[in-house]
């Protein structure tokens, strides 16, 4: 797969929030305005980023038994790692985010990406998956804080955790429509009604 | 000899964590500072014209028992064009719902209130922690109070027979900050001399 593909894959095909629908405990939580919603993007990418590249380094030496526990202690340490440098660096957006910042480590985003793919690739492809996942991710969180704070000026309710599920839900539709007028338009994969439900996490080898 | 490459990954991980823990220390303590300072400062805003002065220490077992402490706390002087124009007295009220609620009183020699806040509680959120300043106005109200602004038996919460509205479905937790603050209150107005029982740091 080359990196064009890899950011296509992260950015629309298989976007974490709006196809595999991973991580969205913290993306519906934080993201009632831009500049919360903005932190834990960045938060989220840089350890998934981080994740990605030292899962993808260690690929070799680490034996299958001891597989998650190790992929678990550098995702947490990085987790750790960058809610210290947040809380050093802006104090104010470390309180708004609270208890979603060290709930990184759970994000299953992060883990499903070290099992399904960091651990089979080399460094360079771990790391671009890694960014295209990761701002994939974040552009869908930032773009829900700004529909949510934007519709929250008229009325209050997009700001309230309702308007967080009604809101994703839309961006989800808008997603799947787009995706589907394009592929028709290019008549390269004819829609066939009935599908099952598909594997949407790692692939299929 | 995968139970050593665990280890390994258990002792590279952990000296990462170590490093940046070191590295931020510092600015994290300032800024846990700072945050502590603004919100004292906020408080403050509600009267013009007043600084934060020195720290002292607050040792008299009575006054400190009164005050719901068991041991020794940091006073802070409130400052008016140089001279004491109040202090800041932590207060613990030891009868919240889910355990002590911490407040900061802010009052001056003559036990006027100038104000309130609550800085710890693990109150139920969305009944009880309407006492937090930032979720509703009511620990505002106490601003410019003193213990003879009501009849003694009137301050208390409205259900208890007193005339301070508490919260629809939370009674204990503004209970229990008002008879913390009739406490406090009672305590420095009988004794107004209490402040020379503050030493320096």
């Amino acid at each position: 797969m080359t990196a064009k593909q890899r950011l296509q894959q992260g950015l629309w095909d298989q976007n974490p929030a709006l196809v595999q629908l991973l991580g969205l405990c913290p993306l519906l939580a934080v993201s009632n305005t831009v500049e919360t919603a903005t932190g834990l993007a960045l938060a989220t990418f840089a350890v998934l980023v981080g994740s990605n590249l030292s899962i993808s380094l260690i690929r070799t030496w680490v034996p299958d038994t001891i597989r998650l526990p190790a992929f678990v202690l550098v995702i947490a340490a990085l987790t750790t790692c960058a809610e210290r440098l947040i809380q050093a660096t802006d104090y104010a957006l470390y309180e708004s985010l609270g208890i979603f910042l060290p709930l990184i480590v759970t994000n299953c985003l992060i883990l499903g990406r070290a099992e399904a793919l960091a651990r089979r690739v080399p460094v360079r492809d771990a790391c671009i998956d890694g960014l295209a996942q990761g701002l994939g991710f974040g552009l869908v969180l930032i773009t829900l804080g700004a529909l949510r704070e934007f519709i929250g000026g008229i009325t209050v309710l997009a700001i309230l955790p309702p308007g967080a599920f009604i809101g994703l839900g839309l961006l989800v539709a808008a997603h799947r429509a787009l995706t589907r007028r394009v592929s028709r338009s290019a008549e390269t994969q004819p829609h066939t009604p009935g599908q099952k439900r598909v594997r949407t996490t790692g692939e299929v080898t | 000899m995968t139970a050593v490459r665990l280890a390994l990954f258990g002792l590279i991980t952990s000296t990462l964590v170590g490093v940046v823990y070191l590295w931020t220390a510092e600015p994290i303590a300032r800024a846990q500072q700072q945050a502590r300072d603004q919100a004292i400062l906020e408080m403050l805003s509600e009267s013009d014209g007043l600084v934060l002065g020195t720290e002292l220490r607050l040792q008299s077992p009575r006054l400190l028992e009164q005050l719901g402490w068991t041991a020794p706390i940091v006073v802070r002087t409130v400052l008016h064009e140089g001279a004491v124009a109040g202090y800041l007295l932590p207060i613990r009220a030891p009868r919240g719902y889910a355990g002590p609620i911490d407040l900061l009183l802010a009052i001056t020699p003559e036990a006027d209130v100038l104000a309130l806040r609550v800085t710890a509680h693990r109150e139920t959120p969305g009944l009880g922690d309407g006492i937090d300043h930032r979720k509703s106005d009511w620990i505002r109200q106490f601003s410019g109070q003193s213990l003879a602004s009501h009849p003694l038996k009137d301050w208390a919460v409205r259900p208890d027979g007193g005339s301070i509205d508490a919260f629809t479905g939370a009674t204990i937790t503004p209970r229990a900050v008002v008879e913390a603050l009739r406490r406090a209150l009672i305590a420095v107005t009988e004794d107004p001399t209490w402040p020379t029982l503050l030493e320096g740091l």
